[in-house]
Parts: C-alpha cells; structure tokens; sequence
C-alpha cells in the first residue's frame, strides 16, 4: 500500500474513534516513512486514547520538541495530565496552550472541557462563549453551549441555543438532533412542584392559570388581585367584545387550558411545556398584603353572603358569628398556607416565588393602568385595546381607602408577621402610610 | 427574636455598609443607599431636607469625613445603628432597579466609556485582573461577574438583595422604584416632611439612557446570564425577567 492510502485510511479510523485500526496504519506509516511529520503525533493522540498514557507522553514530547510551533502535542499532553488526574501539572499544561495558542480553534474548546471536568462549570461556559464569538464556525463549541444549559437545567436557553445552531448551521441538522431529544426528555423528568407549590386540581392551579395560545400568553391568577378585570379584557382581546364575567365565562377561559382528556397530568405536563417555553409571555399580577387581606376579608367573609357561607366554615367560624379584622387575622394566623383559600392564602406561595417559575412580567395593582397597559400592548403587538380598559366593580372593595380605618398597630403587625414573605418577595415596604 | 449584631442585618461589614448608610435623626430616617439606582439625587434631595440648601459638591454628601450624615463605623456606631434598626422609630426605605437596566447601567458608566475608565472611580483592570484599557464587551463583563461572589462584587453590580440585606433583618419601610423615581421620592420627602415643599433636585451625571440601550446590548445570551446572576433581585424585588421596554 502507498503512504498516502495508508495516512488516509489511519485519519479515517481516528474519526471513526476505531483506534486499534488506527494504530495499526499509523504504525505502518512510521515504519515506510520514520520522518514522517504527523506520525509521532497521531501516533501520541491513538496511543492517549487507548490508555497507554506513558507511551503516547514520550511520543507527544518529542514531537514538541520537533514542532514547538504546533498546538496539538501540547493540547494531548494536557489531557494525558488531565486523564492520569495530575491536576496541577493539567493546569500548567493547559495554561501553556492558552498563552502560545489562544487563536487556535480547538484551545478554548478543550480548555473548557477540562474546566467542566474538574467542575468549573460557570468558567467553561466562560470559555465557550468567547470562544463562540472568535470562531462561529466551530460547530462543536456551539454544541458545547447547548449541552451546558441542558446539564444547568436552563430549558429556556437550551431551546435558544438549540434554534440559533439551527439557523446559523443549516447543514449540521444531525448533530443537533440529539440535544433536542434530551432537551425533551429532561423536560418530561420535571414535576410541576418545581415551579408551583399545589398540584393541579380541581380548585386549584387550574382555576387560576389561564393559557391562550393564540396570543402565546399564561396568566397566573392571584385573587384578590384585579382577576376578574384581567380576564375580562384578555377575553375582549381574543373574541372583540366586551362579556360579563359570569361564572361560565370564568369556567370557559379556564377551558382554554384543560387538557381535552381532563387528565391531572396532562393539563400539568401543558403548564411545564409553557413555563419553558422561551416564546411564551407569562404574567401575573400582585398587590401590597395589607389592601389584598383587607379587600379578602371585607369581601369573602363579611359583604359577600354567598363567599361568606362558603368561606367562614373554611377557618372555623361560624355562619352567623360577628368577625372583626383582627379575630380573622389571628385565625389565618393559625393555617398552613396550603390548607387557606386561594383568597387568603400568601402571594409567594400561589404564584411558587420560591421555585423556579420565571415571570416575563409581575405587574402591581397599586400601577395597574400603566402595568395593564403594558401587558396589553404587549400581547396587542403593541396596538392598543380600542375600548379602554375594562373593569369590573363586583368585587372593589375601595379597600386602599379604608385600610387607615381597619389597620391599628395589631392588625398591622399580625399582617406584617403572617405575610412577611410576600413583603419580602414582592418588594414591599411595612409603612401603612405610603403604601 | 431580638436581633442584637450587626450582622444581623446586613452582609456587609460595617466599613463598606456605612458608606452607603444615610440617617437623619431631625428627620427620623435610614435611607439605605442602593448603587446605580438613582441614589445621588435621592441623597441630594434628603441633603436639602436637612439643611434646606442643595450641596455644593458631593465631598458634602459622599465623603465621610466631610458629610453631614452621621457615620457609624465606631463600635458606638455600630450599637446605635443596631438599635435604631431594632426600634423600628426611624423612617427605614431604600430604592431598587430592573437588574436588567441597572447592569447596563454599570457597564455603559463604569466599562465602555473610555472618559470613565480614565478617571478611574473604580479600578476594573484591578477588579478583574485584565491589561490597561481591556476593552470588554457586555457578554464578557456579565461572564466576568458571574465568577464573582455577591461579596467580592463591587457595589455598583452587587446584587441589590444583597447589599440592602432584604434576606437579613432589615424590615423597610417603603422600597421605592428607580422607574418611577420621582413619584416615589415625592411620596417619602412628603412623607418624612409633610408640611414642605420643593422642586426635586435630579441628578444627571451618571445617567447612562440605560433603558433606551437595552434592545441594543441584551442578546438573549445576556439576558440568560443576568436572570442567573441576579436571580434574587427579580425574585424579591418582584420584578419580571421580561427586557422592561419603557
């Protein structure tokens, strides 16, 4: 066989990673030609990757020694170090091939490799993204960049990085299609107690998430927080006409999100899908904790007869029994928020603040025109609703101006102690006055 | 739970949190200083609620040995401000930004304006071990800090939580919001001071128009990473992780 077959046929079985084969042509080339300028170090690279390590440093060293202008000796020869564990020589090795060949195309790529191996994840992104800008051709850097984000669970910037290589790459379809399946199967190994903190069911997350596909939106309801304007004007938005929110408009907008088997599962596999999905808009709305209990009490537990025959049992009371302010504090006081209504129960908890829910957008009610301006526009395409925004008075209960008249020092520090959390979280300050 | 050492309340240690500590006891306030958030002309404005002139230089704001405002870096100090935050008789607000536009802010102030790099307020070369005049696009930045511990952060890209020790004992007040400064600011000066009236003094020296460059410099890249690195301040802050367009 000539030399140049044989070179080729041994290149052909390094990228088939048959290194047995491989050994044998490139030995075979060295025995033709002893000068050859590639043999010692393919035969290095081979001899590295069958784990002969010993062998492939004193092949690797001369050829560095011959060639101190080629990168790929010092490269292997970081990765023996690294293979044999040797992590302060690997660390010297590598600084070696960052300082005489950083524009090389495969430096920070296998530099970066190493970093994630000896668990410094965040640097190796570091590396990659530089890496990324200097050479936008290398695929596998960009490959890399997906992986990190699925092995940080980041789905969102998978699904990003995912849909850019496949812009940017057109003709390496088969190399991405493997990290689109993992980025599904991950996605199926998440339980949506990752983001909420109830489960789907009956008067639960169901009832309060409402998900319109054609606008690429969910909303996360909190009640007692402006819920029925808001659904009002998402359905004028989806339908051009202006309903009251009965009971069966409410139950048909929650339509939109259970699944057509009714199944638990399937309506919260349809909830996951969404939070990851990048190009779904998700939002909800809050409210400062000392107008939203005060609204909850004025209006499920004493104005409202249908909520309050409903309601008061829930905690205890009785139907008929004169509750004040504070006796229904000091009674929410003594409930786990999983076990409160909806109404009453903390913002952080409804919403899973605590979890790995990300909202695009968390308006408040205290800015609610300008908040629900946004929210509109932006679902709107930044067209503007040709009525203006509607609301619904049932439920207002003026409770902003009344809270000086409810609120003395107790309730305002049985307030402060229950929703400390939602103070906490969503930013508000304890000050009655300036709320 | 009686909360009795400093480190109760903030991360900090007491020489770097006073800096950023401005009390008034004619007033009965704490405004805990936020950087990059609009905190000069909030300080301007409480300076001119104490002395009823706006100050002539910052030294009379900024520098401790020079300001008005008490410092409570003695070990005297450091028991009175613990108390004042136990008692909760003071005023106690501070003021918190979109990470998003505050990061820009930092970057476009601090790192890409060349006129800034030069004077120096703060050292990057130093910060994050770089040649003279690195130049250092918004990716590599981001990337940089992420390397960093909210600690080892300097203040004006430490997380906002972090530096106000919303996670801590502190309990405010009112946290106002640097998107709508003024209104906010309006409500504390009327609220600390109902009886006075005045034209907001505003401070335009580090504006950096953050918010119009946001579409410019946040790639999704970007976003990903300051939504990671500032994950606490959109979960406590209550702010989206949306790119704010207005």
């Amino acid at each position: 066989m000539k030399l140049d077959e044989l070179i080729a046929l041994g290149n052909q079985a390094i990228n088939e990673q048959d290194w047995e084969v491989a050994y044998q042509y490139w030995c075979d080339v060295q025995t033709l030609s002893p000068n050859n300028n590639w043999s010692k170090l393919k035969l290095g690279q081979i001899l590295m990757e069958l784990g002969r390590l010993h062998e492939s440093e004193a092949l690797l060293q001369d050829d560095i020694v011959t060639y101190p202008d080629r990168p790929y000796g010092y490269i292997y020869l970081a990765r023996i170090a690294q293979k044999q564990q040797h992590w302060d020589t690997a660390i010297e090795k590598w600084n070696t091939v960052l300082s005489k060949f950083p524009d090389y195309e495969w430096t920070f790529y296998s530099f970066a490799k190493f970093l994630k191996q000896i668990g410094e994840r965040d640097k190796a992104e570091q590396y990659l993204q530089i890496d990324a800008v200097k050479h936008p051709d290398h695929i596998w850097t960009h490959l890399e960049l997906v992986q990190t984000a699925l092995d940080k669970r980041q789905f969102k910037l998978a699904q990003h990085r995912i849909e850019q290589f496949a812009k940017q790459h057109p003709n390496s379809q088969k190399q991405i299609a493997p990290y689109k399946k993992q980025l599904k199967n991950l996605q199926k190994k998440i339980h949506i107690s990752a983001y909420f903190n109830k489960s789907v069911g009956k008067w639960d997350l169901q009832y309060r998430v409402t998900i319109i596909p054609d606008f690429k939106c969910m909303y996360v309801a909190v009640p007692k927080v402006a819920t029925s304007t808001i659904i009002k004007n998402l359905y004028y938005l989806m339908h051009g006409e202006q309903r009251y929110l009965s009971d069966e408009l409410r139950q048909s907008m929650q339509g939109i999100v259970q699944s057509k088997s009714g199944n638990a599962d399937d309506l919260a596999r349809q909830i996951i899908a969404i939070i990851n999905d990048k190009d779904y808009f998700k939002f909800t709305f809050v409210r400062h904790p000392y107008g939203r209990i005060l609204s909850a009490y004025l209006n499920k537990i004493i104005q409202d007869p249908k909520e309050y025959r409903r309601l008061r049992p829930t905690l205890g009371f009785k139907i008929d029994e004169d509750i004040s302010f504070i006796d229904f504090l000091k009674r929410i006081r003594e409930f786990d928020p999983q076990k409160l209504d909806g109404h009453f129960a903390p913002q952080w908890f409804l919403l899973g603040l605590n979890k790995s829910i990300q909202y695009d957008f968390i308006g408040r009610i205290e800015n609610f025109a300008s908040d629900f301006d946004y929210v509109i526009n932006r679902l709107n395409h930044n067209q503007p609703l040709d009525t203006p925004i509607l609301s619904q008075d049932g439920h207002a209960t003026n409770a902003v101006h009344k809270l000086k008249q409810y609120y003395g020092a107790a309730e305002q520090a049985l307030v402060a102690e229950i929703y400390e959390d939602d103070f906490k979280y969503l930013g508000y300050g304890y000050d009655l006055d300036i709320v | 739970m009686s909360q009795t050492s400093i480190s109760d309340y903030f991360h900090l240690p007491i020489e770097k949190q006073d800096y950023l500590i401005f009390c008034s006891h004619k007033y009965r306030f704490i405004f805990i200083r936020n950087l990059k958030v609009a905190s000069s002309t909030i300080v301007k404005n409480l300076y001119f609620l104490e002395t009823g002139d706006y100050p002539a230089k910052k030294e009379l704001i900024f520098d401790r040995d020079t300001t008005i405002f008490p410092s409570f870096s003695s070990e005297a100090g450091v028991q009175q401000l613990v108390n004042l935050l136990q008692e909760k008789e003071y005023f106690t607000f501070t003021f918190v930004r979109n990470p998003y536009s505050r990061l820009l802010s930092a970057y476009l102030f601090l790192i890409k304006d060349e006129q800034s790099r030069k004077d120096k307020p703060i050292d990057i070369e130093k910060e994050f071990d770089l040649p003279q005049y690195y130049k250092m696009s918004f990716l590599e930045f981001l990337l940089r800090v992420r390397e960093q511990s909210a600690l080892q952060m300097n203040g004006h890209w430490r997380p906002q939580w972090f530096a106000l020790g919303i996670k801590k004992g502190v309990k405010y007040d009112f946290i106002g919001r640097f998107e709508q400064v003024t209104q906010d600011l309006e409500k504390v000066l009327q609220h600390l001071a109902p009886t006075k009236s005045w034209q907001l003094a505003s401070h335009t020296n580090h504006k950096t128009n953050a918010n119009q460059l946001l579409a410019e410099y946040y790639g999704y890249e970007e976003k990903a990473l300051v939504a990671e690195i500032y994950e606490n301040d959109f979960r406590y802050f209550g702010y989206g992780y949306e790119l704010p367009t207005s």
